[in-house]
Parts: structure tokens; C-alpha cells; sequence
């Protein structure tokens, strides 16, 4: 069965030998064109240091994102006494403003004391 | 064909921009494809835009050739591929333009030359019929003579796919030489 399977492909081998192009088209300056027009579309994409730079960025700064937003549900669900507005802003005042920490009059200190209260004992805010 | 290291620079070159080295390996390798492309296609109307659009698929792909096989290997991947898109459009038998072949013998006298032709008619017909994955893979292993690890780069597919392919085509080839014969 082996011998017969190896004389068919010599056969094979053999009635294909001769299907060949007899004279081969010269496409080079064909080719050579097509991509001319190729790149006049679409700049050749090469590996690129600045474009790994800005996928790497973009990825870090779409991790801080969930990393926040999945930061700030576990936040509102585990203080139910906080509604939305009120995490707002507290982390308006303590982020944006700064008040708390730099330039804080005696009112909005006390506003702030109260909001963050609940989520932090007394000698925390204390110290 | 090129050598190895020269290879790795030529691309190397085409890839640092120097355009026109492309034209040394679309010279080089243009006749392995024009013929491949007539063997699995069986039609020369097919034969220049095919080579064409294997090239142009090669310098889109070359930034991604990873030199872990020859560059001839990744033509061969390319113009297979692309004839297998072609088969998948439109899927027609191949039958050699008996004009292209080139039957002269000279070590044969008259009547054995023409029964000898009349047997490779009959096998190129046959070939002409098998679906096209095991005439590629058979066509890749007794005329181009590769192995079947190298069909299996080629063709992209397992090792033992390539065994079953070309035991396919054996076993179709006899059935329709039978066929042919009764």
C-alpha cells in the first residue's frame, strides 16, 4: 500500500513538472507602484516606542478610573448614612478647594468636621 | 534564492525605509510564486495579479515577519493564503491549460511519449478536482518537495492536519482514476 502511495506521488511529481509558467511576467514595477499608492494612504506602521508610551498611558489612567469609580461605590454602600451629594462634596471640598488643609476659616473647617465624621472617629480628625 | 543573513538585512533595510530593496526580493522570488500560483490555480489570467497581490500582502505584512522561518516560507504562507481567499469566493476546479505545459522528451521514443502524456493529462485532471486544501498540501509536498512541517507552516494549520490532507488527496486521486479508467 506504501509502495503504491510513494508511485502515485512520484506520478504526481512527475505530471506536475511541466506545469510551470514558461516565461515568468515581470511585476516588480507593478508592485512597486501599488505600494507607492499604498503609502500615500496610509503611512507604514512601525513598531513605535511613543505609541506603546500613550497605550500604556491610556491603560494606567483608565485603571485609575475603575480604581476610583469602584472606590467610590464601596464608599456609598458601606456608608449608608451618606447620600450621593454629600460624598460629593466632601471630595469637592478636600480635593478641589483644599479648605480643610490650607486656607480654612473657622466655619468651613466645622462644615467639614461634620462631613467627615462619619467616616472617620473623632481623635482621627483630632490628630 | 537569498541568503539568510542577506535576507535579514534586506528586510531590515525595507523596514528602516529603504523602499526600493523591495524590488530585490519581488525580482528573486516572483518566479517561485507565479508558478505556485499557476499550479494551484491552473489559469495564466490569474497568474499576474496574484503575484501582484502577493507582494503587496508581503510588504504590508513584512513589519510582523519575525525572521523565525526563511522569507520564502512566509511568501509561500502569503500566496496560499491569498489563493485560498480566492478558492473561498469563488469555488471552481482547475484545469492546466494544456499550451503551458511544456511535454517535450527526449528519452522516449514517440509512443511512449504520448502514452506518458495521456497518463499525466489524466492525473493533472484528476489533481484539477481534489478540493483545494489537499491540492495545495499535495502539490506542496511532491512538487515543491516539503516536508510536512514545512506544509504545515505554509498552510498554518497542525502537522497532523497536513498528514490527513494528503492522505485525503492520495485516496480522492486513485477513486478518480478509477472512475476515469471504467
Amino acid at each position: 500500500m506504501k509502495k503504491n502511495d510513494d508511485i502515485l506521488l512520484t506520478m504526481v511529481s512527475d505530471a506536475m513538472k511541466d506545469v510551470r509558467c514558461k516565461q515568468t511576467v515581470d511585476v516588480t514595477d507593478k508592485v512597486m507602484e501599488s505600494i507607492d499608492h499604498i503609502e500615500l494612504l496610509v503611512p507604514k506602521s512601525k513598531p513605535s516606542t511613543g505609541r506603546s508610551f500613550f497605550h500604556l498611558t491610556a491603560s494606567v489612567a483608565a485603571c485609575l478610573a475603575i480604581g476610583v469609580g469602584v472606590s467610590l461605590g464601596f464608599i456609598h454602600r458601606s456608608n449608608d448614612g451618606l447620600d450621593n451629594q454629600t460624598i460629593m462634596s466632601l471630595f469637592a471640598v478636600a480635593y478641589d478647594n483644599n479648605s480643610y488643609y490650607t486656607e480654612e476659616t473657622e466655619e468651613e473647617v466645622y462644615v467639614v468636621e461634620d462631613m467627615v465624621s462619619p467616616f472617620f472617629g473623632e481623635e482621627d480628625i483630632e490628630n | 534564492m537569498i541568503a539568510k543573513e542577506e535576507e535579514r538585512g534586506l528586510v531590515q533595510a525595507i523596514l528602516d525605509g529603504d523602499k526600493d530593496k523591495f524590488a530585490i526580493i519581488v525580482k528573486e522570488y516572483q518566479e517561485i510564486v507565479q508558478n505556485l500560483t499557476y499550479r494551484l490555480m491552473g489559469n495564466k489570467l490569474d497568474v499576474e495579479d496574484i503575484t501582484q497581490q502577493v507582494f503587496v500582502e508581503l510588504y504590508v505584512s513584512l513589519p510582523h515577519f519575525r525572521f523565525e522561518s526563511r522569507l520564502n516560507t512566509f511568501i509561500y504562507r502569503i500566496t496560499v493564503n491569498v489563493i485560498s481567499k480566492i478558492y473561498r469566493k469563488e469555488s471552481r476546479m482547475v484545469s492546466y491549460d494544456a499550451a503551458e505545459q511544456d511535454t517535450a522528451s527526449t528519452e522516449l521514443n514517440e509512443e511512449e511519449r504520448i502514452i506518458k502524456e495521456e497518463q499525466r493529462q489524466r492525473l493533472r485532471k484528476a489533481i484539477g478536482q481534489l478540493h483545494p486544501e489537499q491540492r495545495t498540501a499535495l502539490i506542496l509536498c511532491t512538487y515543491e518537495n516539503f516536508s510536512y512541517q514545512e506544509i504545515s507552516d505554509v498552510m498554518q494549520c497542525s502537522f497532523s492536519k497536513v498528514e490527513s490532507l494528503i492522505f485525503r488527496a492520495k485516496k480522492n486521486l486513485k477513486k478518480i482514476l478509477d472512475k476515469d479508467a471504467n
